[in-house]
């Protein structure tokens, strides 16, 4: 194991870093392993496999809290049934005490500390662009619509009228989304895949999808961006890559809303 | 009514004839307790009003496809119910209303440091507020482009009309008030403390209007740079939000929410400091690790102003990790806060009244809600919750946990002070309780059904959703609390019509202001007890508890500078 | 901090009998409220370099040509103007009054010749707010200024109106020390604008 060779080192800055690597690698790992057998608190599973590092995060986050909240809560119910006012006599006047004051706050700083190295972790495993994705997907965002072009394919799907355009994906094949707007702020939101960006207008967003399950999924408009808002809705389809093949030369010919 | 005067009050103050009696004069006053209780009633009703709307917010939200309101009323609701929420109640309620009462007193100084600026900034909040409703009246409608205004959707070609114009200039207006006020508030506390009220010897309270009165400054000028920008690109033609014409939108981002988040905790930290108030006093202890709370406020302040891209994460413009990080990290000072609160009480005499009830309820809003803004500080959670109701839920388990159950019980616990009358305790405490449930009723909800990936401001949803339910277990939250807000206008009808005195200092309490009369005379004392420490008047009514009378602690934060808190 | 105590063990024993030695508490507000005018001038600087930032093409865009001589006078000019504006104070610190005045009178004549400046430049410019994000800041952000410039000389109109009397109004003294210290702030911000809108290129 890796932790014997640190071990023989002297201690060092390096050192601590390495451990608090290792460590947390074990940690997540293990996580990794457990948490899925863990409650979802509610939360999404994340149909990709961004999206399941995602629920994973906040799934940690979530454990996490509640020993937090168990630690104001405990004392202050306590507090509450036991130091209720009985008589006139003053108590104590104690006006600070120091060790606690310290543990108050270097224990938050520690938490804050361990929850920041995992969301680094996760945040560059979600927000990473592949160099060479099987897909790219143009999705341009519009009021109040969507339209995805599929550059290798010539496929374009748009929103017509009461027709939600789909976004096909291939299964365990990494697709590079690059998203744009061509007038006021949206937010492309699938929340089947615990995932959202905005499409600004005058700035071009790319990121990855990795979906790892077959289903459909409904996609949304987060970002307030007027009166149809609520309507701009689209639709998303993940296929076996044989499936999604047969999608694309069905849909070549023919590049419109289906 | 069973409200235990248990303090003898040194000299009893014959009713000053010297205050203001007529409308006229009560109009144009320039005392602060008179401005104060102006800006306490009109913020009051704004919340009411916005209240109101959250109600047909909720009724529209009860069923699936449901066409109770029209989308665009839909989006008018919501953006001038948070608006009005943050701009004309939040905030004005807590440093135009309470501070500007309280400070003085509690500093022993005979009024603000500009009266005649005083008045202005309530004439500038009142004009704000009628401009933001007159938005209605107009043939475009209010504005509906939500409390944040984000550009492009701001500008002329798509909201165009007078309504959005309107709200830019009644922000505007709530802005120069609040700038006035902070300017009013940070002399006051610098200039005019009484002899002997130190820096350290100044009631937490005190502290954080001061550190708000700082953020104030540092941040509503910054919005309303960016207020006077967008109208000069909505009305002269200029680029600069606009991508045509080589302007930035995402820039109005980064300019509104360097505004926009230390504003959350300039409605944040005047609430910490009200409870701050609230809980030592009922449980009759001082404030455990005073110099931790201060401390504490002066890095919530700094951090605030260094993480404003918290909102902007899924832009994909923005450094996440720094922004994370120094979010992340305000949980820190945040989380000593509360401890403090807690350990104040920990072996205390604690007396239930409803301003402790309040503080109580307000602590376990606001830990709730603080924990889910820890996770939200994380990107890649942001990522997949962003914009959606979690993101509701979080905010009104911080801001109904601050601005309404930390602010209520700054108001019970100051209205005797205010009016010399004491409320009705058991109706107190049945609008305690009808609001903690109904609001817990309400947002917990949302937290789910935000999960479920329900987003925020959409004014219809469809029955295949699934969201149904829990939205309507939400709407009937809103119900339940609205009955209760109408239990505390029944509560402050009965206690002005049937009055019950209440003394000078019914909570035996620990600061300046319970040591004048109720209310005070027109120039606030008459005498000052002697300022030996933190609690003067505690240690008059108390001497041999008196807290100048404890030894120096023997700590290492403790340098010599402390001992000059002890005095000579 | 402890702003009371501190002005006042700090207290001289001036030569000649100085009527002020304290800072008054409008110089106080005047100094927080202008910390508020700061931020407020940094929001216009952070928009214009976030624009300059996103903004590939040249910058600033071709075919806009400023005369960088002629507001230097100026800025100059406004300036001189500060030193003008505190020759003022000093002179109503020692109770000269009428010389007082006359600082301040031609601190105003300063100030409009640099507003009068602007103007003309104004409509000499081959480009308006309209033509690019680019002439929108530029103003935006000297029209601003120039608002604070006139702010600033209707301010001590009104301060020699509230001198021309005989008598010794004891708030007249901190009134003119809290315009001076708005005038050194326009100043200092002009200084920065220049430096970016003609200078930095
Ligand atoms: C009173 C107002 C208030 C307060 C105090 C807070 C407090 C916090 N907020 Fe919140 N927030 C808002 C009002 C507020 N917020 C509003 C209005 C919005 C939405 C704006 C809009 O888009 O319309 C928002 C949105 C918002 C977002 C953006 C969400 C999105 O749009 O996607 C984020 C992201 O980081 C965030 C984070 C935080 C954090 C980390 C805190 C922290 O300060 C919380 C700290 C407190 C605690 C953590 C609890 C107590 C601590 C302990 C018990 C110690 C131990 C704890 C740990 C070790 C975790 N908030
Ligand atoms: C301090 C801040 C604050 C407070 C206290 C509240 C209180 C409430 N809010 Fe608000 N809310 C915001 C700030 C606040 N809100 C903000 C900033 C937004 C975002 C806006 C945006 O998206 O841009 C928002 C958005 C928002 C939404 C999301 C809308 C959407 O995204 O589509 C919802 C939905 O449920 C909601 C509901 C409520 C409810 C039910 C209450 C209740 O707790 C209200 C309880 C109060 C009452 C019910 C008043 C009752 C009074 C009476 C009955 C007396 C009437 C008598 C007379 C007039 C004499 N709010
Ligand atoms: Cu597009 Cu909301
Ligand atoms: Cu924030």
């Amino acid at each position: 194991m890796r932790t014997i060779d640190v071990a023989s080192r002297s201690f060092s800055v390096v050192r601590v870093v390495r451990v608090v690597r290792v460590g947390s690698a074990l940690v997540l790992g293990g996580l990794v392993l457990g948490a899925c057998n863990l409650p979802g608190f509610g939360a999404d599973r994340g149909a990709t496999t961004q999206g399941h590092s995602t629920f994973h995060l906040f799934q940690f986050f979530a454990i996490l809290s509640i020993p937090v909240l168990l630690s104001v809560f405990v004392p202050l119910v306590y507090a509450i049934l036991r130091f209720k006012r009985r008589g006139d006599e003053i108590p104590k006047q104690t006006h600070s005490h120091i060790p606690i004051e310290i543990v108050y706050t270097v224990v938050p700083i520690i938490i804050i500390v361990v929850l920041f190295v995992f969301t680094v972790r996760v945040e560059n495993k979600v927000t990473a662009v592949s160099a060479h994705p099987n897909l790219r997907v143009d999705v341009t965002a519009y009021q109040w619509g969507w339209k995805f072009y599929y550059p290798s394919l010539g496929i374009t799907e748009y929103t017509e009228g009461n027709h939600y355009p789909d976004l096909v994906l291939p299964e365990n094949e990494t697709t590079t989304v690059r998203l744009v707007s061509s007038d006021v702020v949206h937010g492309f939101y699938i929340p089947a895949f615990d995932f959202s960006r905005y499409a600004l207008p005058g700035v071009t967003n790319y990121f990855d999808f990795t979906p790892n399950q077959v289903g459909s999924f409904i996609g949304r408009c987060s970002q307030l961006c007027g009166l149809y808002h609520s309507e701009m809705l689209f639709h998303v389809s993940v296929d076996t890559p044989a499936g999604f093949n047969a999608w694309a030369s069905s849909h070549s010919s023919n590049s419109k809303g289906a | 009514m069973a409200v235990i005067d248990d303090t003898v009050t040194e000299h009893v103050v014959p009713h000053h004839a010297e205050e203001p009696s007529g409308f006229y004069r009560w109009l144009t006053s320039t005392d602060h307790k008179v401005i104060g209780k102006n800006y306490l009633y009109t913020s009051l009703a704004f919340f009411f009003i916005a209240g109101l709307m959250a109600v047909l917010i909720r009724t529209q939200l009860f069923s699936p496809n449901n066409h109770f309101v029209s989308p665009q009323t839909y989006n008018e609701l919501f953006t001038i119910h948070g608006s009005m929420m943050l701009y004309l109640f939040a905030g004005p309620f807590a440093f135009g209303g309470v501070a500007n009462y309280i400070i003085p007193l509690q500093i022993g100084a005979p009024d603000m440091a500009f009266p005649r600026l005083n008045s202005l900034s309530y004439w500038l909040f009142l004009t704000g507020g009628i401009t933001m409703l007159l938005g209605f009246l107009t043939a475009s409608g209010a504005a509906a482009f939500g409390w944040v205004a984000y550009a492009p959707l701001s500008e002329a070609t798509n909201s165009p009309g007078a309504g959005p114009d309107l709200w830019i200039v009644s922000v505007a207006l709530v802005g120069f008030s609040g700038i006035f006020t902070a300017v009013n508030l940070v002399t006051t506390i610098m200039y005019l403390r009484a002899p002997g009220l130190t820096m350290f010897r100044m009631p937490i309270f005190t502290w954080n209007m001061l550190v708000t009165g700082i953020l104030i400054l540092i941040s509503f000028p910054v919005l309303t740079a960016a207020l006077i920008l967008l109208y000069a690109d909505r009305h002269f033609g200029t680029h600069i939000f606009t991508v045509a014409g080589g302007g930035v939108p995402v820039l109005w981002q980064n300019l509104f929410w360097f505004f926009g988040h230390p504003e959350v905790y300039i409605l944040a930290l005047p609430y910490f400091g009200m409870v701050t108030e609230v809980i030592p006093v009922f449980s009759r202890k001082p404030v455990f690790g005073y110099k931790g709370l201060v401390f504490a406020t002066l890095a919530i302040a700094g951090l605030s102003t260094g993480v404003w891209a918290h909102h902007m994460f899924t832009t994909g413009t923005v450094l996440l990790p720094f922004f994370s990080a120094l979010s992340l990290l305000i949980a820190v000072p945040t989380g000593i806060k509360i401890y403090t609160w807690v350990a104040t009480m920990w072996k205390g005499s604690l007396d239930f009244k409803t301003p402790l009830t309040f503080s109580i309820g307000f602590i376990v809003a606001f830990t709730m809600g603080g924990i889910t803004g820890v996770m939200l500080a994380a990107p890649p959670i942001d990522f997949y919750t962003h914009d959606t109701y979690f993101v509701v839920a979080h905010f009104h388990q911080v801001l109904f946990g601050s601005a309404v159950l930390a602010g209520f019980a700054g108001l019970y616990y100051w209205y005797p002070k205010l009016t010399g009358r004491m409320y009705r305790e058991g109706l107190g405490k049945l609008h305690f309780w009808l609001i903690f449930i109904g609001f817990n009723v309400t947002f917990l909800p949302q937290y789910v059904v935000g999960l479920r990936g329900m987003p925020r401001r959409i004014a219809e949803y469809a029955a295949s959703d699934g969201f149904t339910f829990l939205n309507r277990v939400s709407t009937v939250g809103a119900y339940i609390t609205a009955i209760g807000f109408l239990v505390f206008i029944w509560n402050m009808w009965i206690s002005w019509r049937r009055p019950i005195p209440a003394g000078d200092n019914p909570w035996d309490g620990h600061t300046l202001e319970w040591g004048t009369s109720s209310p005070p005379p027109s120039h606030n004392f008459h005498s000052l007890p002697p300022i030996r420490s933190q609690r003067p008047v505690w240690d008059a009514n108390h001497p041999e508890h008196a807290d100048y009378l404890r030894p120096p602690e023997p700590s290492r934060f403790s340098s010599r500078r402390d001992e000059a808190v002890v005095d000579r | 901090m402890e702003f009371v105590t501190q002005a006042l063990a700090t207290k001289k024993t001036p030569r000649e009998p100085i009527t002020f030695n304290r800072p008054s508490i409008l110089g106080v507000g005047t100094i927080v409220w202008l910390g508020s005018e700061f931020m407020f001038f940094g929001g216009l600087f952070a928009a214009y370099f976030t624009i300059r930032a996103h903004d590939g093409t040249p910058w600033p865009p071709r075919g806009i040509h400023l005369d960088v001589v002629q507001s230097g006078i100026f800025t100059l000019i406004l300036v001189m103007s500060s030193v003008t504006m505190q020759k003022g104070v000093f002179e109503a610190e020692h109770g000269r009054k009428t010389a007082a005045k006359w600082w301040i009178i031609l601190t105003m004549i300063m100030g409009l010749s640099f507003v009068a400046n602007q103007a003309v430049e104004w409509s000499k410019n081959a480009f308006g707010p309209q033509t690019n994000a680019y002439g929108s800041l530029f103003y935006m952000m000297t029209g601003i200024h120039g608002l604070h410039v006139i702010l600033g000389i209707l301010a001590m109109g009104f301060l020699l109106v509230r001198m021309a009397g005989r008598g010794r109004d004891p708030g007249e003294l901190s009134a003119l020390q809290s315009v001076s210290y708005y005038w050194h702030f326009v100043d200092v911000v002009w200084i920065a604008l220049y430096s970016v809108l003609f200078l930095l290129h």
